[in-house]
């Protein structure tokens, strides 16, 4: 466990050096992978500026779920998410089996070499915006904060099925970028409140696809609104997890490139 | 040539089958969820709202453009001098295969999601002002076009222009109305919005679209029919044509100083 973390720690230092050679470029990176995710709060902005709402949520309270889900995307997202690009193009040009040689699983190679520093300016929107609505709301109780870690976690474990089930999708269907707009428009879902989904779906949206514990469960958690149907969501997102896992190595095995 | 190369990529195509009526779904939720049956906001009904957002998503797909991106590999990759020997400008040969490869997308994409979002309305989608509105869409196309050939030339000065280029990406979208109509937008902002020619590429072609034969569209505080929105939509074609030009003779002289 030492010896990967310290390939990590060395995987992402590598990966700050290397874009740090054109700042400029990472610079705007940086503000635009945050200002993409921003949209939908610009949205819910606008739409309560009309005098819209959503039933029961107040603007602050919105604006806290998209907190907790850009915080999600931008701990997941540097370490899930450079990993599906670059297996795509390590297939594509044939440099895939380079990583079977060494002498670690080709996972762990994967997320070691693909550390995506510029995803991290959602981390940092996400934590303003989090502080933000909480500043709004008042503080939340202890044991609002002990039940929101764990639905939290599980917000994680989905996030990061999603993206393994990209990458292993991407090696197949290779240079096909435009699978990570069908994972960030289904996720997308999970920025507004429940009430957004018509409702004979919302039970779909907690299990078997927990959209709904990305982001809403976990800020509900906080808001002290109701969060039944958690386990659900909770069960299927380690399930989803564990079933990624499984396609991804799959594919690893079954991969046939010209290098044989 | 570019229907038959881009054939070859139809799966690409049909991810835009499952993102399109995606976002067209997630902002009919929204819709649904904010704005009561038969409640207005800015003098609009529910359902128009929806209309608007299928409009926006079907007149995306027509106006969609990478110009920029193409433009700029060609630039850095010094594949570029090769359309410098041909018979006509590069200008013109990139705009025949995007007329190309969006009149491929019309049939794969745009009817496909138009039929669903019709279904969704339980009416045909249709236009008000179908004259105006075809027009309108027809110079949105090369306004889109323009716009962003002129960001592609960037690629003659700057070597990595990713970020800037997603950051010009986003501020299209959003400033041209594709997620939220820009009457949404608070009235101080609105000047500057309709200086900047992205309103004039999309929201100007879904506001003819939707004003009712003898209404009249709201620009920036003030009220126009339709016929006078599309002339100001050629003027600021016109505008943008001429710049591009000019700016096109200084990249070709600083082209000639860099490959020589």
């Amino acid at each position: 466990m030492l010896g990967f973390l310290r390939l990590y720690a060395h995987g992402i230092r590598l990966a700050f050096l290397t874009r740090l050679a054109d700042r400029f470029d990472f610079i705007a990176s940086l503000l635009v992978m945050l200002g993409i995710e921003l949209t939908p709060t610009l949205i819910t902005v606008l739409l309560y500026g009309q005098g819209l709402s959503f039933a029961d949520w107040t603007l602050a309270q919105v604006i806290l779920v998209q907190g907790v889900f850009l915080v999600g995307k931008g701990i997941t997202f540097p370490i899930f998410a450079g990993m599906a690009w670059a297996v795509s193009e390590k297939v594509r040009e044939g440099t895939f089996e380079l990583l079977l040689l060494k002498p670690r699983h080709p996972l762990i190679l994967c997320l070691v070499t693909a550390y995506d520093a510029e995803d991290l300016g959602k981390l940092a929107g996400g934590l303003v915006l989090m502080f933000f609505a909480l500043g709004q709301t008042g503080l939340p109780a202890l044991p609002d904060i002990a039940l929101f870690l764990p639905l939290f976690f599980f917000g994680l474990v989905f996030f990061a099925a999603g993206l393994m089930l990209l990458t292993a999708l991407l090696m197949i269907w290779v240079g096909n970028f435009r699978l990570y707009e069908i994972f960030d428009t289904v996720t997308a879902l999970g920025q507004y409140p429940p009430v957004i989904w018509p409702k004979r779906i919302r039970q779909l949206a907690l299990a078997p696809f927990p959209i709904l514990g990305l982001a809403v469960l976990p800020a509900s958690a906080l808001l002290h609104k109701p969060v039944s149907g958690w386990p659900w969501a909770a069960c299927s997102a380690v399930v989803l997890f564990f079933a990624c896992l499984w396609v991804w190595n799959g594919t690893v095995k079954r991969l046939k490139t010209a290098g044989g | 040539m570019t229907w038959k190369e881009w054939a070859a990529y139809r799966t690409h195509m049909a991810v835009s089958l499952l993102t399109g009526p995606l976002r067209f779904l997630i902002m009919a939720w929204l819709w649904t969820a904010t704005l009561a049956e038969k409640g207005r906001v800015l003098d609009h009904g529910r359902e128009e709202w929806v209309a608007y957002s299928g409009l926006a998503v079907l007149i995306g797909y027509v106006l969609f453009d990478f110009a920029d991106w193409n433009l700029h590999m060609l630039v850095r990759t010094g594949r570029f001098a090769n359309y410098l020997l041909l018979p006509f400008p590069h200008l013109f040969l990139a705009f025949a295969q995007k007329l190309g490869h969006r009149s491929l997308a019309l049939l794969i994409e745009a009817v496909p999601v138009w039929a669903l979002i019709s279904w969704w309305l339980g009416h045909p989608l249709l236009p008000n002002n179908p004259l105006p509105f075809m027009l309108s869409v027809i110079q949105g196309f090369v306004l889109t076009y323009l716009i962003n050939y002129a960001v592609g030339l960037l690629g003659f000065w700057m070597t990595r222009t990713e970020g800037l280029r997603r950051c010009l990406v986003l501020l299209r979208e959003t400033l041209g109305g594709a997620y939220l109509p820009l009457a949404f937008f608070p009235l101080a902002w609105q000047p500057v919005l309709f200086l900047l020619p992205y309103a004039w590429a999309l929201y100007i072609p879904i506001s003819i679209g939707l004003a009712p034969a003898t209404g009249s569209i709201a620009i920036a505080g003030q009220e126009f029919t339709p016929w006078q929105a599309l002339a100001g939509q050629s003027l600021v074609m016109a505008v943008w044509g001429v710049g591009l030009f000019g700016l096109q003779s200084l990249a070709m002289r600083r082209f000639l100083a860099a490959g020589g």
